[in-house]
């Protein structure tokens, strides 16, 4: 024999298991929020295929990114302002005076670096490939920007696929490059290109901080 | 004799806000017995039955005493709130209801006889691939039936509703649930037609918000009784 | 994670080289946005199911309008404007809950609570997103409201992967309960449903697949996948089996030619645009379907 009262529904359960999921949910979260800002905080790793602008790259080389860094910019507006469409490098050499491209004293000094453009535009994603090959490698290695971005409809919003900026740049001391046709992370990662990526001033002083 | 349950409710009472639904209810229920319950429509007896199953704020006591251990409970709604367009057949519903193995993977093997066995007596087989808003009222009846028979229940709480069970319908639930009866189930069934009441109800009680007769039907369901209950539904 | 996807995308590309895949399928980002397709489709179809059996379509519309006050709370917060998922995830599961005891407890018809919630959330998502992006591109907004598949990451996909796997499981396990707590929830108590945290987990669980699915399908059109998939199969089905099958298969047709269609054929328009196009287009076969075979 087994006897059972039968309980009567309970009232406040409801009330109770809502207080306790408002709290538990905005607590674990703002625990979240406040470890991710703190890793966020750490300064940037670098992945294997990646080397740090101001440590790895020297003389020459870093001149020659810091260009770089500053003339993707520029190719982007440029890019924009023809009607989407990618500046060929004489553009960029003699129209625009855009330095790495240029063909200057400097120029000379750091390799002489004979640039060519890879346009792979398809459908609404945009996508170029400027090579840079260094006539003198011991003046300076080859350089690669990858940029890659699309559009809306509206034309007007932007952004890399699948990368947080809508370019890359990359460096390589021996010279060789995959198919033109195929150029992507995966196929420069291979035939020895690294990434080079620039570390913000804050993530300097972080770096400086901790040694 | 097999597992069954004394039911037992004391001073049962409830209300919805101010407005007092069930009143000091004292119902007892043997196990092996059928016991009907009567009463006019908004009278409380759904009620009742949830207060039974532990589904209402209720205040008093309701003890369940089963016979060996805690047995199985089945219950018949009275209505279903199923969408018409919903692409439910019978036995889709019936899986539902019994298996945790998803429905839409079919009947569980171990339900697999108990299911044909059960639609074949309730006369529903041929229409076990039937879409629930193809079967008329008196046939969702039985399916609702069907699915409280599997597995076997030990207490079984039908809320039948008004005019729903066509008479085929009434002849198949009576024997089925008198078979129950015989294996020493408890039911508890919320009836209308006071006729089959008197033939089938081992107890009956009256329920309109408080219990107003309640015993052996031959002796509680005189005129004067029925009368003082129903007599606003005498002219329908 | 990331190495399978990278096994994937590497396959593709030597399946374009050999000329078996269309050109674009060499480019990573359209692997991705494919990988996302196939992912949800056969959840948000499966699901829908039992959206549409327990009549809470609108429910999970606004659950979906919600996530824009979720992301513009992420971004005020410090969240990475692309992906503010922590500020995304908790405030849909909150405002689920919340939508869902407001429901029990106020007694208040459903479709008026759900306009208001629904029209609220939308408006107060709207303002402060507009708030929080005035420092930002405010095109994210578009992006957020009508989905950006293009845009996955390896981490969005890793994310739909873990919260379709959690759907589905659940999904699988307490289909039964879902839908008879629905129909019936006393018939579901006498079973031994606790209908009350089943209820709860359900609207938690559409919460999360919500938000997983919003980068790929947008805010906005979010519902519309776990819905007309769901409905287009009801027109034409007799059985719950098929009914679940048809949704699924109709959830992933339309994910996939979303994608690739405007891209082979270079149409410029948003990608959850285009799924819920193909998933209508669908529904009206299926309408047709029924209309003839009714007569």
């Amino acid at each position: 024999m087994e006897t059972v009262i039968i309980q009567p529904k309970r009232q406040k359960f409801e009330i109770l298991f809502m207080l306790i999921s408002i709290v538990a949910i905005v607590g674990v979260a703002s625990g979240l929020i406040a470890i991710s800002k703190i890793q966020k905080e750490e300064s940037v790793k670098l992945k294997s295929y990646q080397i740090d602008a101001f440590l790895d790259l020297e003389g020459n080389d870093q001149g020659i990114f810091t260009d770089l860094h500053a003339a993707v910019r520029v190719i982007e507006a440029l890019h924009i302002e023809y009607g989407e469409r990618w500046p060929t490098v004489s553009e960029l050499s003699t129209t625009e005076q855009l330095s790495p491209f240029v063909e200057d004293l400097v120029w000379k000094e750091r390799g002489k670096h004979k640039w060519t453009l890879f346009n792979q535009d398809q459908g609404n994603v945009h996508r170029a490939i400027y090579v840079g090959k260094s006539f003198d490698e011991n003046a300076a290695g080859n350089f690669l920007i990858l940029s890659e971005h699309f559009h809306t409809i509206d034309g007007s919003y932007y952004k890399g696929v699948n990368k947080e900026f809508p370019f890359s740049i990359w460096y390589s001391k021996k010279w060789e490059l995959p198919n033109s046709s195929n150029i992507s992370d995966g196929t420069l990662i291979p035939s020895g290109w690294k990434e080079i990526i620039a570390r913000t001033g804050y993530d300097e002083l972080k770096r400086l901080g901790r040694q | 004799m097999a597992n069954g349950v004394n039911i037992k409710v004391e001073n049962l009472s409830l209300s919805f806000g101010k407005n007092e639904v069930l009143q000091n209810i004292n119902f007892e229920a043997k196990a092996g017995e059928i016991h009907c319950v009567i009463g006019p429509n908004g009278g409380g007896k759904t009620t009742f039955a949830k207060s039974l199953l532990g589904q209402t704020y209720h205040n008093g006591k309701i003890t369940f005493e089963w016979i060996e251990k805690r047995g199985i409970v089945g219950y018949v709604p009275q209505i279903i709130n199923i969408d018409k367009t919903l692409p439910v057949n019978v036995l889709d519903f019936i899986a539902l209801c019994i298996q945790k193995r998803p429905a839409f993977l079919g009947v569980d093997k171990k339900f697999k006889k108990q299911v044909d066995e059960t639609l074949d007596k309730l006369e529903m087989k041929n229409k076990s691939k039937y879409l629930f808003s193809e079967l008329s009222g008196g046939e969702r009846q039985r399916v609702l039936f069907a699915q409280a028979l599997i597995p076997n229940p030990q207490l079984l709480i039908l809320d039948e509703p008004m005019n729903s069970v066509d008479k085929s319908g009434a002849e198949v639930f009576s024997r089925i649930i008198d078979g129950l009866k015989q294996n020493g189930a408890t039911v508890i069934w919320i009836h209308h037609d006071l006729e089959q009441v008197q033939k089938i109800a081992d107890k009956v009680s009256c329920i309109n918000k408080t219990v107003v007769f309640s015993g052996e039907p031959k002796s509680v369901m005189n005129e004067k009784n029925l009368l003082k209950i129903f007599s606003s539904r005498q002219g329908e | 994670m990331d190495f399978l996807y990278d096994i994937i995308r590497h396959s593709a590309q030597n399946l374009v080289q050999a000329g078996a895949l269309p050109d674009s399928f060499k480019f990573a980002f359209v692997i991705n946005s494919l990988l996302c397709a196939l992912i949800i489709g056969p959840m948000l179809g499966a699901i829908g199911t039992a959206v549409v059996a327990k009549r809470m379509a609108f429910f999970s519309n606004a659950i979906g309008h919600s996530a824009l006050t979720g992301i513009a709370i992420g971004i005020m917060l410090g969240e990475p404007v692309n992906s503010p998922y922590i500020s995304l995830f908790s405030f849909a599961i909150l405002f689920a809950i919340f939508l869902n005891f407001s429901k029990n407890k106020s007694g208040m018809s459903h479709d008026t609570l759900i306009g208001v919630f629904l029209s609220a959330s939308l408006a107060i998502g709207a303002a402060l997103m507009m708030f929080a992006t005035k420092d930002i591109n405010i095109h994210i907004l578009d992006g957020y409201m009508f989905g950006s598949i293009l845009t996955a990451s390896n981490s969005d996909i890793n994310l739909l992967l873990a919260v379709a796997i959690l759907a589905i499981g659940a999904g699988i396990y307490g289909f039964n309960r879902t839908i008879m707590s629905g129909l019936n929830p006393a018939l579901a108590q006498v079973r031994g449903v606790p209908v009350l945290i089943y209820d709860y987990i359900f609207v938690i669980l559409i919460a999360l697949i919500t938000v997983a699915s919003v980068k790929i399908v947008g805010s906005i059109l979010v519902e519309a996948l776990l819905i007309i998939p769901a409905a287009a199969a009801r027109n034409i089905t007799r059985s719950l089996k098929s009914f679940v099958i048809l949704s699924v298969v109709f959830a992933t047709i339309s994910a996939v030619t979303g994608i690739v269609v405007p891209m082979e054929f270079k149409i410029p328009i948003p990608s959850g645009g285009a799924i819920i196009i193909c998933a209508t287009i669908i529904f009206i076969l299926t309408l047709l379907v029924k209309i003839v075979r009714r007569n």
